[in-house]
């Protein structure tokens, strides 16, 4: 179990304030920080491990601020971030062999073979495409010796079968874990306590069971909402609504509705 | 790092310095064994404000590196300090075949005249010491920023001595101590040139020169290290 500790957290780019006074007190194995896009989830990421000073407040991982004890950070944890730019022309199979020397077997076993790592040992870092440095970089992060893996967008560019061998990976071995997404389904697959963020600000925090909402659902849209329903927000294909469990089932089998389910932590992502 | 050291790159550069040195060389080997030491001059010019600077910055790809990838390194060998001496290493490395090269291009010329071959020395800290000054600037954030600020830092600093230098020898004023060690650290092996061709005109001993140019180079190394550990990332 690790311990998250911030307060007051804030961080500048110039007049722009990617994180403000954000608070909060966790202790979880899985941290979800979900929001949508430019809501400071990376820039959280990036003071968690230990890259950026915030520009005011604190941040505290298991009692010590990682941007002062870097070495201790870098040592404790490992980090894989989304979309990134690599600029060195070194081999899949180099990656390999140096993760392979400090790193878990089994991991190592998952990405190698089944999830088909060695395919392209020979490529080059920059000729990879966006899913293949996605999985090296997981490789990497995931399979190195490590207390706490810190992923961002881990599964944004992977297919759905690679997404279910990570994932399950990170359930079966109860790994400790931060990281962010934007899509709610994925946060409450993975995650046991949720950070969420909007514009910087903290404007949730808990966990699934804490999300309050009698009667209120998510329902994934076949076309349009039907009328019977009272809509409280609509998020691309996802609509919140107030309706009663039969209700649905009925909307269900006339294949007016593709599914639904308990309210979750979509309903933050709406104003 | 097998990567980073490209033969397409390394071995026209290469032959391309060894055609213009050996052309000088025979060419030195014509005249008169008193003007030799004239003739030196051009070779340390073309050394420190030409050769130096542009094997230098095709190095540079050894410690210039998207945020990205620094982090992917620091992640994977769980460490900032690793990568930093990574980093000087590998630089370090890729210039030890230039250096012998120009040790023996140098070798060869002082040969032909009465220099003594601590020149060598001075060559090898020339090298070394603008390495240092350019894994500093490495740091700046920009890499097409840190790639201008190198060229220009490279090319310029050297020959900017060159031409004070002259200079002083023109009005025939003396080289004061301060002067004379800024001399020793941006241009090591003309100010030791000029030092043993105008005697006096140096106010500090070769020797001081060493000295101030491994005293220097060391804080280079050490200031990038340490800057290296405080840098801000973002990814």
């Amino acid at each position: 179990m690790m311990n998250i500790y911030a307060e007051n957290l804030s961080k500048y780019f110039g007049r722009v304030a990617a994180l403000a006074d954000v608070s909060f007190n966790i202790d979880a194995k899985r941290v979800v920080i979900i929001g949508q896009n430019g809501s400071g989830k990376s820039t959280l990421l990036s003071i968690l491990y230990g890259l950026l000073h915030p520009s005011k407040g604190v941040l505290k991982i298991n009692g010590y601020e990682p941007y002062r004890m870097r070495e201790k950070a870098a040592r404790e944890m490992t980090i894989a971030f989304e979309r990134p730019r690599f600029d060195v022309n070194v081999r899949v199979r180099d990656v390999y062999k140096i993760v392979r020397e400090n790193g878990d077997g089994d991991c190592i076993e998952l990405f190698w073979e089944r999830i088909g790592v060695k395919n392209f040992a020979e490529t080059f870092l920059p000729d990879l495409s966006s899913g293949q440095k996605q999985l090296v970089q997981l490789m990497q992060a995931i399979c190195r010796d490590s207390r706490i893996k810190v992923l961002d967008e881990p599964f944004s560019h992977l297919d759905v079968k690679n997404v279910e061998l990570i994932g399950e990976y990170i359930l079966e071995r109860d790994l400790e874990v931060v990281l962010t997404t934007h899509l709610p389904e994925e946060a409450e697959w993975i995650g046991d306590y949720f950070v969420m963020l909007r514009e910087g600000k903290l404007v949730w925090q808990g966990r699934v069971e804490d999300i309050g909402g009698e009667d209120i659902y998510e329902v994934y849209l076949r076309y349009r909402v039907p009328s019977s329903l009272s809509v409280y927000s609509k998020l691309g294909y996802v609509a919140i609504v107030r309706s009663s469990y039969e209700e649905l089932l009925e909307l269900l089998n006339e294949n007016r509705i593709r599914g639904f389910k308990k309210l979750g932590v979509r309903r933050y992502f709406s104003d | 790092m097998k990567g980073l050291f490209i033969p397409k790159l390394l071995i026209p550069l290469f032959l391309l310095m060894l055609f213009i040195e050996l052309s000088l060389y025979y060419f030195v080997l014509g005249v008169p064994v008193n003007e030799r030491m004239n003739m030196l001059i051009m070779l340390i010019l073309l050394i420190t404000c030409f050769l130096n600077p542009v094997y230098m910055i095709s190095g540079m790809a050894h410690v210039v590196r998207s945020w990205d990838m620094t982090v992917f390194e620091i992640s994977m060998f769980g460490g900032w300090l690793n990568i930093a001496i990574a980093k000087l290493v590998s630089i370090i490395i890729y210039m030890i075949p230039y250096t012998v090269f120009q040790s023996v291009i140098v070798y060869l010329f002082s040969s032909t005249t009465s220099l003594n071959h601590l020149i060598i020395a001075y060559l090898v800290l020339s090298i070394y010491l603008y390495t240092g000054l350019a894994i500093l600037l490495s740091l700046v954030k920009s890499r097409i920023a840190t790639l201008l600020t190198s060229a220009v830092a490279l090319f310029i600093a050297p020959l900017s001595i060159s031409i004070i230098i002259s200079n002083y020898i023109m009005f025939n004023t003396r080289l004061d101590p301060a002067l004379s060690a800024i001399s020793y650290i941006f241009n090591p092996m003309l100010t030791y040139w000029y030092d043993i061709a105008y005697p006096g005109f140096v106010q500090l001993n070769h020797f001081d020169g060493i000295l101030i140019d491994i005293i220097t180079m060391l804080c280079f190394y050490i200031l990038f290290m340490l800057l290296f550990r405080r840098s801000e990332m973002k990814v």
